[in-house]
């Protein structure tokens, strides 16, 4: 017959014993947080687990960091790795083997790791960069164009947040006097469920996208060690995709969260963010005020040179009409001296015609009358002949009979009384 | 054409033809004196309209500087 049965206490003593016999003093341990408690005395409880390849898990313990050792090693990592230890974590833990018979099975962590922590989280930050590269959404928010006058800003921060009044007073107290609308969209900014915070405020922001010129995420004041949220995929896919450029003002020193990574801009802090709009507004502002001057210059000119276009074309037109008059009168005075000289010699030679003909008219007038005169003179020499008293002084005579001279002597009877005329005298007779 | 309707650049090209018809000899002398009268009224035209146009656009100026 075997032993007699063992009470609980005596099985698990022994588990204990054997733990406690066979198990060295201390192992370094990989493993992942599933799930971190702190409680009221500030012993922190965790669950460790290891995780196949594709995501069963596949070794499960509870795991604790008593209060004493939890007060070290937490500044100690978070002021390596800049992030608190939380659930998702991976760790590398000094850890002893515990048994308690009502406890059960757990591993003391007694030291840590921190620069394991930061390579895993290194390495988990580029995957997920890696991933948003490779769905080709990385560079999405940072290809929107900026507006000129981002005048309606939609913030994402947490009400209580210093970072935001420091934004908002920024804002409102420009020198310049531009007036932004600003609209909070609150969030819780840290710890876990600030990725579905952030992420439902986004969706809040893109019901009124229409209305909103820029998403501003703002945390400012809080833990350094709180940032972890910014390195999440999902949010950093929602800020990718966002429609409105976002602007973080997460407000950390050193590497750049994801979140940065991917928004249209990162600015350092929220009065940064602040200070980028209002540059913004003041850059539109410098633009708009030398467009106005090149324009005004430029309309001013041209007026100018139509003016001295007008005046040219006014100097110019006197002198030319001027021109054209006096070529005009000079061709009538031309056409007058012309005139005058061809009248002037056309009366020359016409009075030369007359002189001439004048001469002629003499010349011929004279030896016409010499030929009339020479004719006269023959004539008055046939004249002479034919004198009657010439005639009669030669023997002729003349008898007339009833006053007539008679010619024929039949033309007359007997005893008529006729008359004859000599040449030195009448004689009377009578006929027989 | 009708003078009121004639815009600024047609006016100008107008007196500039005048002036070069003038320049070289190809206008009549019975035609110089309209057509003088009728450049000079062109520029007298273009003149106003310049002033109104440069009034204008002062103005407009003045209160683009002004907002």
């Amino acid at each position: 017959m075997e032993n007699p049965p063992l009470s609980l206490y005596q099985l698990l003593d022994q588990v204990k014993s054997v733990v406690k016999n066979n198990m060295a003093s201390g192992y370094w341990l990989v493993a992942e947080i599933s799930e971190l408690k702190v409680n009221y005395s500030g012993h922190c409880y965790l669950e460790l687990i290891e995780k196949e390849t594709a995501g069963a898990i596949k070794a499960k313990a509870r795991a604790t960091i008593w209060a004493s050792v939890f007060r070290m090693l937490q500044p100690y990592f978070e002021t390596t790795t800049r992030a608190a230890l939380s659930a998702g974590m991976k760790v590398m833990v000094r850890v002893s083997v515990e048994f308690h018979e009502v406890y059960g099975f757990s591993l003391n962590i007694t030291d840590i790791e921190p620069s394991f922590t930061l390579g895993e989280m290194a390495k988990q930050k580029q995957e997920i960069i890696n991933r948003l590269i490779s769905e080709g959404v990385f560079e999405m928010n940072k290809a929107l164009v900026l507006p000129a006058l981002p005048r309606n800003v939609a913030v994402i921060s947490s009400r209580t947040a210093a970072g935001f009044g420091d934004f908002e007073n920024q804002l409102n107290s420009n020198p310049y006097g531009y007036r932004f609308y600003i609209k909070l969209f609150p969030a819780v900014m840290q710890g876990e469920e600030a990725e579905a915070s952030i992420i439902a405020a986004l969706d809040k922001i893109y019901e009124k996208d229409d209305f909103f010129d820029i998403v501003v995420i703002i945390r400012g004041g809080g833990s350094q060690s709180e940032l972890s949220c910014f390195n999440n995929y999902w949010l950093a896919y929602n800020i990718c995709q966002f429609p409105l450029p976002v602007l973080t003002g997460i407000g950390h020193e050193q590497d750049e969260s994801i979140a940065d990574l991917v928004a249209h801009t990162k600015l350092k802090t929220p009065t940064a963010a602040a200070e980028f709009l209002i540059g913004r507004f003041h850059e539109a502002d410098n633009a708009i005020n030398q467009l106005t001057l090149a324009f005004t210059e430029s309309v001013t000119d041209r007026v100018e040179e139509e003016k001295t276009r007008l005046d040219r074309i006014w100097l110019l037109l006197k002198p030319v009409v001027k021109e054209h008059l006096s070529d005009s009168a000079g061709s009538l005075r031309m056409h007058g001296v012309r005139l005058q000289g061809c009248v002037e010699r056309r009366i020359l030679k016409e009075t030369g015609v007359l002189n001439r003909w004048v001469d002629n008219v003499g010349e011929d007038s004279r030896k016409f009358l010499n030929r009339k005169l020479h004719a006269l003179e023959i004539l008055e020499q046939r004249a002479r002949y034919l004198d009657p008293f010439i005639i009669l002084k030669r023997g002729y005579s003349v008898t007339y009979y009833n006053g007539k001279a008679l010619k024929d002597p039949a033309a007359i009877a007997g005893n008529e009384m006729i008359e004859t005329r000599l040449s030195e005298g009448m004689l009377k007779s009578k006929t027989i | 054409m009708n003078k009121k309707n004639l815009s600024y650049s047609e006016a100008v090209s107008s007196i500039e033809e005048i002036l070069h018809q003038i320049e070289t000899g190809e206008m009549d002398i019975d035609e110089l004196a309209s057509k003088v009268k009728q450049a000079s009224e062109l520029l007298k035209l273009c003149k106003g309209k310049l002033f109104e146009t440069e009034k204008e656009i002062e103005k407009i100026l003045k209160e683009m500087g002004n907002e």
